[in-house]
């Protein structure tokens, strides 16, 4: 066995086994990434059966190496990769989540502002008050019930069609060591979106000002919020 | 306060996200937990507030399986500053990488891919131990390969080239007493044989593990360092003859796949301990 040989058949998967003992390498790259994903994407495991899993993930893990040795952050991609090779119309979407999930649960730490902090809020400077974000916070919308999917999954309870076809968003974050996911009303995930990216609150509620009060509400009870800064015109 | 960050001479095991929630519940006696470092390289949640927790009980030992100290590209740079982050936030008593490649042009592997062993590996190997010893800022152990099959082109056994990478780039060694095992079978030679041509005396630490016994598509059996199951007698009785030689070092066991309960890890974590404790008896 030479060297320039042993890594060109490792580079390219279609190339000849240089070596009758050569398949025990690939083997353990393809087996030790499907494993990284297995990890990441559980709930899409269970939906679609182990079998389907390993075949579908060996297709990605053969077209997209990690980029580097850090496999928490493998298989970002791996959502749009398997929407073209699913018959189930909501597996990407569901797996959108999941990578969220897993996203919030390594993201940095950070402390919630307690909740006086947000009375210190005058009616003068609530239009220039703007939010900085958990870093786990995330909002996953989908044309399916995703929030509904995931959970029937991690119970293992069957699935019925009928439960499926609701457009569901889903608001992911992390409180101390636990990552919750909540379906949230599409109010909710407009004002959380805005704010997000950074908008005030009048214009993240929208025209009907009489829903402020319970959205900061939602926003001080979620523990959602680590820093407030005044952005003065 | 945090505990010393030395690692004595017992047994430890491998710390898994499993088994969180049951170390604070058991309390198990440990001599160290190992981690392998890029599960740790995450920017916070979970892992980094355990592993905190942990490490107020237990020494750490850091392991890493991503560097590709053996890899003819090189190191790079970012893994070798998270490596000495890692080193500075959690202390570890000891600190260790792989004889081994797994980046490519093509990307990360995910393997520990072996090399030939010649002057050109040699020095390439010395150059990227240097390199990983300044940037992180300690001495760094290197863990000797399992092999499935082995380079023409290599001048040097693999214990010679050892022993040489450690005198010029000053580096204490890791000895995998199952790799010895796996390796021997793999390639038809004596583990006796190997531990005998080994700089014994710059090992710091041991790893034991199980592996799988399979064939080739030849027929000819092959047993791969799998990590899935408990550690075989024949490479406890390895184990039993090295730390006859060595005196007491601390000893991991190793398990990454089909992880069981703590206790089963805990278990054979005794069983070196009681392996140790001989090696002492006999000293005195």
């Amino acid at each position: 066995m030479q060297e320039a040989a042993f890594h060109q058949a490792i580079a390219e998967a279609s190339s000849p086994l240089p070596h009758i003992r050569f398949r025990v390498y690939r083997n353990n790259v393809s087996s030790a990434l499907i494993n990284a994903l297995r990890v990441r994407y559980p709930v899409v495991e269970k939906l679609v059966g182990r079998k389907m899993f390993g075949a579908m993930t060996a297709d990605f893990v053969a077209a997209q190496r990690p980029r580097s040795p850090v496999l928490i952050d493998y298989g970002e991609e791996y959502p749009d990769f398997i929407a073209l090779r699913t018959n189930l119309p909501y597996l990407a979407d569901v797996a959108r989540l999941e990578s969220q999930w897993w996203r919030a649960y390594h993201a940095a730490d950070a402390e919630p502002l307690a909740a006086e902090r947000f009375a210190e809020l005058t009616p003068e400077t609530l239009e220039y008050a703007r939010f900085r974000f958990h870093p786990s916070a995330a909002i996953v919308s989908s044309h399916w019930a995703i929030g509904a999917i995931w959970n029937t999954a991690r119970q293992n309870a069957d699935l019925r069609a009928s439960d499926t076809e609701k457009p569901q968003t889903v608001l992911v974050w992390r409180r101390e060591a636990d990552v919750r996911l909540q379906v949230i009303d599409n109010a909710s995930a407009a004002f959380l979106a805005a704010l997000m990216q950074g908008k005030g609150l009048v214009e993240a509620v929208g025209s009907d000002l009489s829903g402020l009060q319970a959205q900061l509400q939602m926003l001080i009870g979620l523990h959602l919020i680590t820093a407030i800064e005044m952005k003065f015109p | 306060m945090r505990v010393r960050s030395d690692i004595t001479a017992r047994g430890g095991i491998g710390l898994k996200a499993e088994h969180y929630r049951a170390i604070f519940e058991e309390k198990p006696e440990l001599g160290f937990f190992e981690i392998h470092a890029e599960n740790y390289m995450g920017a916070g949640g979970p892992p980094h507030r355990y592993l905190e927790a942990i490490r107020e009980r237990y020494p750490i030992s850091l392991h890493g399986v991503g560097l590709s100290i053996g890899g003819p590209l090189p190191l790079n740079a970012a893994h070798l500053a998270r490596l000495k982050a890692l080193n500075e936030r959690y202390e570890p008593g000891l600190f260790s990488e792989h004889l081994a490649w797994s980046t490519h042009d093509a990307g990360y592997l995910a393997d520990l891919l072996p090399l030939p062993y010649t002057e050109e590996t040699l020095s390439r190997v010395c150059d990227h131990i240097d390199e990983t010893q300044n940037a992180v800022g300690r001495q760094m152990l290197l863990e000797n390969p399992s092999s499935y099959l082995s380079f023409a082109e290599s001048t040097l056994a693999e214990a010679d080239f050892i022993r040489e990478v450690a005198r010029r780039s000053g580096c204490g060694l890791l000895l995998d007493v199952n790799n010895v095992f796996v390796s021997a079978r793999n390639l038809n030679t004596d583990p006796r044989a190997y531990i005998n041509a080994y700089p014994l005396e710059l090992v710091r630490e041991i790893h034991v593990a199980g592996h799988e016994i399979t064939a080739d598509q030849a027929g000819e059996m092959l047993l791969i360092d799998a990590h899935g199951t408990p550690v075989a007698d024949e490479v406890w009785s390895l184990y039993g003859d090295v730390i006859a030689r060595t005196g007491p070092l601390p000893t991991l066991i190793e398990r990454d796949s089909d992880v069981p309960p703590l206790a089963e890890l805990v278990a054979e974590a005794r069983r070196a301990d009681a392996v140790l404790r001989s090696a002492v008896r006999r000293a005195a």
